[in-house]
């Protein structure tokens, strides 16, 4: 897949900028605070249609303004397409997409167009942040390639919020205990069903996913470090592909009823689950050095990247912001020398191209990027691809 | 934005409209002054219909729709096939279904769907009415019409089990793709569902 062009109106600090995207490797190089993690998100947003990072959409308009538009040409195996994506806050705040002129009636069909794979600092969170983190990093990933998935999770999200309803009600009510299962009951067997189809498709896609990263980190890291990817099932038992769920979960249902109907909230079902990560047998959560952290993260999402194309036949396109530091000369090395080796189209961030320059196989564009203005600079390489 | 002070009767006018569904504080500024350019007996009218409507509508004691004569125009009907009723959420439903001009049976509207955030349990729809039109022994077949959402699964569930014992055909209505829109316009999430609800075709 590909970003052929892009153009931004009063996206963060682009006023009214275009630009053409190489098929190869861009590289965007400038100082701080310019703008190169801004475009690179403004590409993250035209391939699904809504920003990575926690932010509001308000505050990607331009300051003072009250529209942003960001506009490009996508191609993949079908072919190409322009998308057109326009928010504003004039009389009501509203988000229009338009894929090859035609508004789509639901935002989230963008998504099965392009697929792309974003490694950004903020990406740490899923070593170091809370098991929801880790969890997430996993659901995007089956969302992408599943939309039933996706639907699956909603009705989990609902049919959860619902019991914890219930819960909190039940708590105040004077009835008999085996009224309160009855009645919690009527939800349960829901949230057991969909819950299941919600940790199997993880389990299946975990099973893809650990090998892949496992050889991704053995290679980024020339053999020394081994990854393990692990599926915690209520934060604290290993669970695997072969398992019946169904009756996992009811047994964690009747294990945990007392203190669901105490807290008021439910203590079981694929929104407790975590992914244990070891490196070399270790915790790399709390026994990795920022290195470690950091390559795991790139292992996994070189072996996203890998997944993808496994599962929807084409590679995404793969965004790199901010992604050399930290790493030493030898993990940077055999980065550059991975990406090479696919024929995927690849975004870099970086404050200068020392070392960069150095990828000869591909063919490279580089962009100066300089206080919301963006300037193509020479092209290196064939210009065949 | 919408001005901070107003008249004491225009405050509670916006706040009247307010109520009203999908009205924001914008909107029901906009209304409050659109009703204020309007002739006196025009508003007058307006009011009129409000306290009308909300004085001659009343619920079928037989369905509980909203009707303004008892029993309501279906339950009359003496040429409605009463071996079937099709149990659906809000009379708004019940008219979405006449209008297919397929459906010759009765209905009975639960009022509702069981929603614990909205503090609304089972024994808060018309589940028991429900149940006591059973024991004439005429109904044969009840469809489950409720809405396909969580709220709308769940009270089709809760019914499914309750009504299991009365050994009659219990259905559930299907959802997917509307009628005479094609894949093309389909959304993916609608498309997911009903590549799942799918059904074997030319089997005898
Ligand atoms: N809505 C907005 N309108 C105008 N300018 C904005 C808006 N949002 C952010 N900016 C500006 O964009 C700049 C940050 O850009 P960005 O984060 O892309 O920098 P960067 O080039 O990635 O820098 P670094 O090398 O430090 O990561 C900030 O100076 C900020 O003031
Ligand atoms: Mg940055
Ligand atoms: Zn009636």
């Amino acid at each position: 897949m590909l970003i052929t062009s892009l153009a931004l109106q009063n996206y963060r600090n682009y006023q009214q900028e275009r630009c053409d995207f190489c098929p190869g490797i861009n590289l965007f190089l400038g100082d701080n605070a310019q703008g190169k993690t801004n475009l690179i998100e403004a590409i993250y947003y035209l391939s699904i249609g809504k920003a990575y990072r926690p932010v509001k959409d308000d505050q990607l308009i331009y300051w003072g303004r009250n529209q942003f538009t960001i506009r490009g040409t996508l191609e993949n195996r079908q072919g190409a397409a322009k998308v057109e994506i326009q928010y504003q806050t004039d009389e009501k705040k509203s988000k229009t997409i338009k894929l090859g002129g035609l508004i789509l009636k639901k935002n989230e069909d963008l998504s099965g167009c392009l697929t792309s794979v974003l490694f950004s600092p903020e990406n740490m969170s899923i070593i170091k942040g809370s098991p929801q983190e880790r969890r997430h990093f996993l659901d995007y990933d089956i969302s992408q390639i599943s939309r039933g998935y996706a639907k699956n999770l909603a009705v989990y999200q609902r049919l959860l919020f619902q019991r914890n309803n219930l819960l909190k009600r039940l708590r105040e009510k004077k009835i008999s205990h085996p009224d309160k299962n009855s009645e919690l009951e009527l939800w349960d067997s829901q949230l057991v069903e969909v819950g299941g189809k919600i940790i199997e498709k993880r389990l299946q896609t975990l099973g893809k996913l650990n090998p892949l990263t496992r050889l991704m980190q053995r290679k980024l890291t020339l053999g020394q470090e081994n990854i393990e990817i692990r599926y915690l099932f209520n934060r604290k038992k290993e669970i695997y592909h072969s398992m019946n769920l169904t009756e996992l979960l009811l047994e964690a249902r009747q294990e945990a009823l007392e203190e669901d109907l105490r807290y008021g909230t439910t203590q079981w079902g694929p929104h407790r689950d975590d992914l244990l990560i070891t490196l070399n047998g270790i915790l790399l959560k709390q026994f990795g050095s920022q290195g470690q952290q950091r390559t795991t993260v790139l292992a996994l999402k070189l072996a996203e990247l890998e997944f993808f194309r496994g599962e929807s036949g084409e590679y995404p396109i793969l965004l790199l912001d901010d992604v050399m530091s930290e790493l030493d000369e030898n993990r940077r090395q055999q980065l550059l020398e991975l990406i090479q080796e696919k024929s995927i189209q690849c975004f870099i961030t970086a404050t200068d191209k020392s070392g960069l320059e150095k990828m000869e196989k591909r063919q490279m564009k580089f962009f100066e990027v300089r206080q919301g203005k963006i300037i193509s600079r020479e092209i290196q390489g064939e210009v065949k691809e | 934005m919408t001005g901070l002070f107003h008249a004491p009767v225009m405050q509670n006018l916006m706040e009247q409209f307010g109520k009203l569904p999908g009205v924001g504080p914008k909107t029901a500024q906009r209304l409050a002054f659109f009703v204020l350019s309007l002739p006196k007996e025009e508003v007058a009218a307006f009011a009129e219909a409000l306290v009308q409507a909300k004085e001659t509508m009343t619920f079928c004691p037989v369905c509980f729709s909203l009707t303004d004569q008892t029993p309501c125009y279906v339950c009359r009907d003496v040429t409605r096939d009463r071996r079937t009723i099709c149990v659906v959420e809000e009379t708004t439903d019940v008219f979405s279904i006449e209008r297919t001009r397929d459906y010759r049976g009765l209905y009975h509207v639960l009022q509702g769907s069981i929603s614990p955030m909205d503090g609304r349990q089972p024994e808060d729809l018309r589940i028991r009415e429900l149940l006591q039109r059973l024991e004439s022994g005429e109904v044969e077949e009840i469809i489950l019409a409720t809405n396909p959402d969580v709220e709308g699964e769940t009270t089709a569930l809760y019914l499914a089990r309750l009504l299991k014992p009365f050994g009659l055909r219990i259905t559930r209505i299907a959802h997917g793709i509307p009628v005479g829109s094609n894949l093309e316009h389909a959304d993916a999430a609608t498309l997911s569902q009903a590549l799942e609800g799918r059904r074997e075709i030319g089997k005898a």
